[in-house]
């Protein structure tokens, strides 16, 4: 834990002074990332280091977790030992989660016109709707955007994407000046783990700290 | 003009200091007014306030200054009033000179959005009475402090990783991604790992005593560095929350 803690701190020093460098890696999945900048090796060396200790983080916990399940087993302290445990799964799912995302995803953005018709990756998608919306409060406008994917329709906003055939539609940019909107396409293969890794996790942190508690905390 | 209150909040807390039971009653009297601040706040901008920095501290600093009397049934008034007003001050000296917005981005506008920012609230504000519980084991050395201290830990840490979860489905809603990887996003996972770091030490029996309620109280500093400080000092890119 010490070791990632140093990692992640190098790296958000790293980040701000390499701007340049960086400023893709939130646009593609991270091993698209590392693949088209293997020249960065001396500013992005701490993400390789970071993966390595990930995956001995991991061995450690499925080797510990393992040991101390049955041990607990045996001695019958059931409460005691599966809430840390199913905790444990829950951090192991969303790293593997992430890590299918991060091989096999993918993420692309697509300006498209209204009435535009544009085939992405075998999907077609038609914008057919667009309409800017001024909320009380919201400190810009909001666009509404009517998408048809694959003879579909969905609307998108602002946090309200689309979710089809296990792709992602998301409205970044709008416009009603050019009738044209920028949709993201994101597929997230990994997110069935992430997700089952979230909620395993959940459950791991409240069932310990009811243990926890029940017991006073030794 | 509301601000005024803000600044009369905290010198109320400041009097309260080592004040015994006049400065009791003035912590109480400077928590009736940290909530009406609140309440204007909530008036004005028309919905919950935690959507910006400022209301953020205040709501933490609240959340905090209601330890208050947890802690008077555990410890005595005068100790008490030596330590925790000083952390109520902290986080809304902070919070006072944060800018004020009081608008939202179209995309803060969902249900996912407040969900992630109270339990980041209620789990920041937890770890900072985690640590002033530790400050009293440091200064008392009364064991009771200490458990006291790993116990609201784990509280504030299983709230802390609830809103990393509800953070990361509203991102992923927003932006078609869990996080980023810029120094804001590394830092606030620094600050996950060093309490998983304490909790699962403490739990293991690898930290005690001192050491253990150091750590603990190290993670405030942890914590305040990861929320305001990242972004001025290491050039993060801005957000409002």
């Amino acid at each position: 834990m010490g070791i990632s803690m140093a990692l992640y701190v190098a790296g958000a020093f790293f980040i701000p002074e390499n701007l340049d460098i960086f400023t893709e890696i939130n646009d593609m999945p991270l091993f698209t990332w590392l693949r088209q900048n293997r020249g960065a090796l001396p500013v992005a060396f701490w993400i390789y280091l970071l993966l390595v200790v990930m995956a001995l983080l991991v061995v450690n916990i499925v080797g510990n977790g393992y040991v101390t399940l049955v041990a607990g087993i045996k001695g019958r302290r059931y409460l005691q030992v599966i809430p840390p445990q199913v905790l444990h799964v829950g951090v192991v799912l969303v790293l593997f989660g992430h890590m299918v995302s991060a091989v096999s995803g993918y993420k692309q953005d697509v300006p498209i016109k209204l009435h535009e018709k544009r085939i992405v990756r075998g999907h077609v998608l038609e914008l057919v709707n667009l309409e800017s919306l001024k909320i009380e409060g919201e400190d810009s406008t909001r666009w509404r955007v009517g998408l048809v994917i694959d003879g579909k329709a969905a609307t998108l906003e602002p946090a309200q994407p689309a979710f089809i055939d296990t792709i992602g539609y998301f409205a970044k940019s709008a416009s009603e000046n050019t009738r044209s909107a920028l949709i993201g396409l994101v597929s997230d293969p990994g997110m069935g783990w992430e997700i089952a890794g979230a909620v395993c996790f959940i459950l791991g942190a409240l069932g310990l700290f009811v243990m926890q508690y029940r017991k006073g905390v030794a | 003009m509301d601000i005024i209150l803000m600044l009369v909040v905290i010198a109320l807390y400041g009097l309260s200091i080592g004040g015994g039971k006049s400065g009791k009653y003035l912590f109480l009297t400077a928590i009736v007014a940290h909530v009406a601040y609140i309440a204007l706040r909530w008036r004005l901008l028309g919905r919950v306030p935690v959507t910006e920095r400022h209301d953020i501290l205040i709501m933490m600093a609240l959340l905090t200054a209601c330890g208050f009397p947890y802690f008077l049934k555990r410890i005595p008034l005068a100790t008490l009033l030596n330590v925790l007003p000083v952390f109520v001050i902290i986080l809304c000296f902070f919070g006072v000179f944060q800018d004020r917005v009081d608008t939202i981005e179209p995309n803060m506008n969902t249900l996912w959005f407040p969900l992630y920012m109270t339990l980041f609230i209620a789990g920041y504000g937890m770890l900072t009475l985690g640590a002033v519980a530790g400050i009293f084991f440091l200064f008392v050395r009364n064991e009771s402090y200490e458990r006291m201290q790993h116990r609201i830990v784990l509280l504030g840490w299983v709230m802390f990783s609830f809103a990393l979860v509800a953070g990361s489905v509203w991102f992923y809603r927003v932006y078609g991604v869990y996080w980023l990887w810029t120094a804001k996003e590394l830092w606030t996972t620094v600050t996950w790992f060093y309490f998983s770091f304490y909790l699962h030490a403490r739990l293991t029996n690898t930290l005690r005593g001192r050491l253990a309620a150091g750590v603990g109280v190290l993670g405030f500093g942890v914590m305040l560095f990861s929320y305001i400080g990242v972004t001025p000092i290491l050039g993060s890119p801005w957000t409002q929350f």
